[in-house]
């Protein structure tokens, strides 16, 4: 697929989660659910503050360090480097020297080339730029709101920095940052510089014009459409090295929500937002939205879990949830959180086992079944019957996961064989036959059919 | 025709003869002494209006003199009949000269139409003949762009052979599909007598190549080792010690026997496949706490162990363990081996696949080299 063809590429998930996963990123004070908070190593920097919020109260929240208390930003509040933001749809912060504005977004309308869900950053200290930051995970834009002259931003992901020189007042850039398990990738407890998650950067020059300098020094003049604009990279193959032309600006970079049920969502996370501040406490905002008779509250309060690392709970709904919508949110939820940089599987992995005291093998199938098969997993037999074997598993989530690729691998058996995960063993024994049945051992079944067709 | 001709032509001398004012001609003042006739000098008539054509003859219509009405627009085709008659007033014999013109000129436009029918049904002839070539035209045409079913296979295999040449995926070079591609390009030309540069087959390398017949999907390459297994480690568990030690005792004896006598003795492989069933089920029994990718990798194995004991009834066992087994110091005296047995490349099994990924670039090498000594795609 070539790079620009990715350009308004919709996401596969449900959009009802969306809008609650801009909700999850910007929850208050939050108890490190699990996981004891990191110590901030001696020779670290000290947190300077070197930006404030300019948008509403309670939507930028702060973190010192992972596993730290979230903190609710208020509007002007201040904001200090090394220290991780996450913040609501639109949630805007500007450097002290109010030379650049930088905006977290969301994706409410769902047409970003990547399923991408909360935004998160960290500010950093650099004399010789206007603002240096890492982008963590989801869309940010970035302006200058200089009256003259260029400023000059840094910006990391990944192992990558980059530079970009924002050449004239009211010149702005969107980034996107998405991370993933590729499909066959396997689980490894031990870390391999092969085996870690694909990770993809977009970037859309929206106006004015910038001159870019890559992580290897390689330097690009670009503008806003049309024209050479939009910008790419992966860690796989570093991408397209030089700027590709785009006619005019690609939908998903509209700051805007658009779509009625993006509006929707944007009406639910002001509500949250309120609900947040009204409590005084994320743990209580996500708890009501996890027992909420809204099946799509249950489900943004799912993505909550995974925006604010809350893994105890996570792993928790994962291993012992017996709602099938609610389950099938955490498995997504889970999976976008491992894909988020290399070391996250291991992070679960040891949640599983030290929290929820699984047995290592059994979290390790967990992690495994987490990942998609490849292309030669799927040619063969023994993937199938290990599937079906799974079916019976003493593990709720095992057997709940086995039964997620088969839906997606054999729909025609799905649509035909009722099984549930929760159901008695010998009501899984009937429909684990009839599957045997349908994909006899040694076989492999016909490949879905397209839709439509 | 020739008959309205006649009848035309008829119609035309009476004309002729009546051409002068008829009476006046046959009224001429009596010769110089000739008694004056009894009949009144004739008087030519007063000028009459000059008759114009009321209407056209139809054939369709029966003439008829009667006098007509004369408001009645729509029974003339619109045209109104003027106050005092449709006709002019002629005298009798003028009238009947008139209705002879318009007969003629009726009986002229009849002749007319026909030919122009005539004309028009010769148009509609050569245009059906215009079509029917087209339509043939049109059919050879497309018979010329439309491929030929050979055509299309070759095309196929000409794309799998570009596919082959151009860094295929590892799962196309383990699972020796890319390799067969390779092989039958390679193939056509040592047939007829071109090889490629000497390209050395390192031993291990050899070890690890696996050959079939083609004629059964087992992988007689698991049996390479006459019986010692590099057992996955799933089935090195003690759960499995047993039947593992019994199958590589059995497996060698049927190796030795296919090797030394061509057949193996019905005792031993009516003991492999129940031993391995009994492997498989243990196995089974534990999915529950194995980790998926040791599972699925010691399924595997027993599933090709299965297939490949299945040889062992083959009439031609002898073979997989004598002329069919790989030999060749370089690539190209394998490939001659191959195409004399009538051999072809068989996946990969587990711990072959380095080897073939290596063993795939020699022999793309190996092709390269033909085709810069021939012109071929």
């Amino acid at each position: 697929m070539s790079e620009l063809s990715r350009i308004g590429r919709r996401s596969t998930y449900s959009r009802g989660v969306y809008c609650l996963l801009g909700a999850a990123a910007l929850l208050i004070p939050l108890t490190s659910t699990g996981a004891a908070a990191e110590s901030v190593p001696a020779d670290a920097p000290k947190p300077v503050v070197i930006a404030k919020s300019v948008t509403d109260d309670a939507t930028l929240f702060t973190r010192a360090a992972p596993g730290a208390p979230w903190q609710t930003v208020m509007k002007n509040g201040s904001l200090r480097t090394e220290e991780t933001i996450l913040g609501l749809p639109g949630a805007t912060l500007e450097t002290s020297k109010q030379t650049v504005r930088l905006s977290l977004l969301g994706d409410l309308d769902r047409n970003s080339p990547f399923p991408v869900y909360e935004a998160a950053v960290v500010l950093h200290e650099s004399p010789d730029f206007d603002l240096d930051f890492t982008l963590e995970r989801g869309r940010v834009s970035f302006a200058n709101i200089k009256d003259k002259g260029s400023a000059n931003v840094k910006f990391r992901f990944l192992d990558q920095a980059w530079e970009a020189t924002l050449l004239e007042p009211g010149s702005k850039i969107e980034l996107l940052v998405y991370g993933r398990c590729a499909s066959g990738m396997a689980f490894k407890k031990k870390a391999d510089h092969q085996n870690v998650p694909h990770f993809d950067m977009d970037l859309v020059v929206v106006a004015g014009k910038v001159l870019l300098k890559h992580h290897n020094g390689l330097e690009n003049r670009m503008h806003a459409p049309p024209g050479p604009a939009f910008m790419d990279w992966n860690n796989l193959t570093g991408g397209i090295p030089s700027p590709q032309k785009l006619e005019t600006l690609p939908a998903w970079v509209a700051e805007d929500t658009t779509l009625e049920h993006g509006k929707a969502k944007l009406a639910q996370i002001e509500a949250f937002r309120k609900a947040v501040l009204a409590t005084k406490s994320l743990d209580a905002a996500i708890e009501a939205a996890l027992k909420s008779d809204d099946k799509l509250r249950q489900r943004g309060g799912i993505v909550l879990l995974g925006a604010t690392d809350n893994l105890d709970k996570l792993s928790e709904v994962l291993a012992k949830s017996d709602d099938p919508e609610i389950w099938n949110q955490a498995v997504i939820t889970a999976r976008h959180w491992i894909g988020r940089a290399p070391g996250q599987e291991m992070k679960l992995y040891q949640v599983f086992t030290e929290k929820v005291k699984m047995k290592p093998v059994h979290a390790e199938t967990i992690l495994q079944l987490l990942h998609s098969f490849d292309e030669a997993a799927l040619k063969n037999p023994e993937t199938y019957d290990m599937l079906i074997s799974y079916l019976n598993h003493e593990r709720l989530g095992i057997r709940g996961l086995a039964y997620w690729h088969l839906r997606r691998l054999v729909p025609e058996g799905a649509k035909t064989i009722k099984y549930s995960p929760n159901e008695p063993p010998d009501a899984r024994e009937k429909a684990i036959a009839e599957w045997k049945k349908l994909i006899p051992s040694g076989t492999v079944p016909d490949a879905p059919k397209p839709e439509g067709n | 025709m020739s008959k309205t001709m006649g009848f035309g032509g008829l119609l035309l001398a009476a004309l002729a003869a009546f051409s002068a004012s008829p009476l006046q001609a046959q009224q001429q003042p009596p010769a110089q002494g000739q008694p004056q006739s009894a009949l009144p000098l004739y008087q030519p008539p007063q000028p009459q209006p000059q008759p114009k054509t009321q209407g056209t003859a139809q054939l369709t219509t029966s003439p008829s003199f009667a006098p007509f009405p004369q408001q009645n627009a729509g029974f003339y085709n619109g045209v109104v009949a003027p106050v005092g008659g449709y006709l002019p007033y002629r005298d009798p014999y003028g009238g009947y000269l008139t209705g002879t013109a318009n007969l003629v000129t009726a009986s002229g436009n009849f002749m007319q139409s026909v030919q122009q029918a005539s004309l028009m049904q010769e148009d509609v002839k050569r245009s059906q003949i215009d079509t029917r070539n087209a339509i043939i035209k049109q059919r050879m045409y497309e018979d010329s762009i439309t491929p030929k079913t050979e055509d299309v296979r070759a095309q196929q295999e000409l794309n799998r052979l570009r596919h082959s040449r151009s860094d295929p995926p590892q799962s196309d070079i383990w699972s020796a599909t890319a390799l067969n591609t390779l092989f039958t390009a390679i193939k056509s030309a040592q047939v007829a007598g071109i090889y490629g540069p000497p390209i050395p087959l390192p031993e291990d390398m050899l070890r690890h190549i696996n050959l079939s017949t083609g004629k059964r999907p087992a992988n007689i390459g698991v049996l390479r080792d006459g019986g010692r297994f590099d057992w996955p480690l799933i089935l090195q568990d003690d759960a499995f010690k047993t039947d593992r030690e019994r199958l590589e005792v059995l497996t060698q004896q049927a190796v030795n026997e296919a090797a030394t006598n061509g057949r193996v003795d019905t005792k031993i492989i009516r003991e492999l496949t129940p031993t391995i069933d009994r492997m498989q089920q243990n196995l089974l029994r534990m999915v529950q706490e194995a980790p998926p990718n040791e599972y699925m990798e010691g399924k595997k194995f027993l599933r090709e162990l299965a297939a490949s004991y299945k040889l062992f009834q083959d009439p031609d066992v002898g073979n997989y363990f004598g002329k069919w087994v790989p030999r060749g110091r370089t690539v190209g005296e394998l490939i001659q081996h191959m195409i004399d047995n009538g051999l072809q490349f068989a996946p990969a099994l587990p711990g072959d696949e380095t080897f073939y990924t290596a063993f795939y670039n020699n022999l793309l090498k190996y092709d390269t080299g033909i085709s810069q000594l021939v012109s071929r795609p």
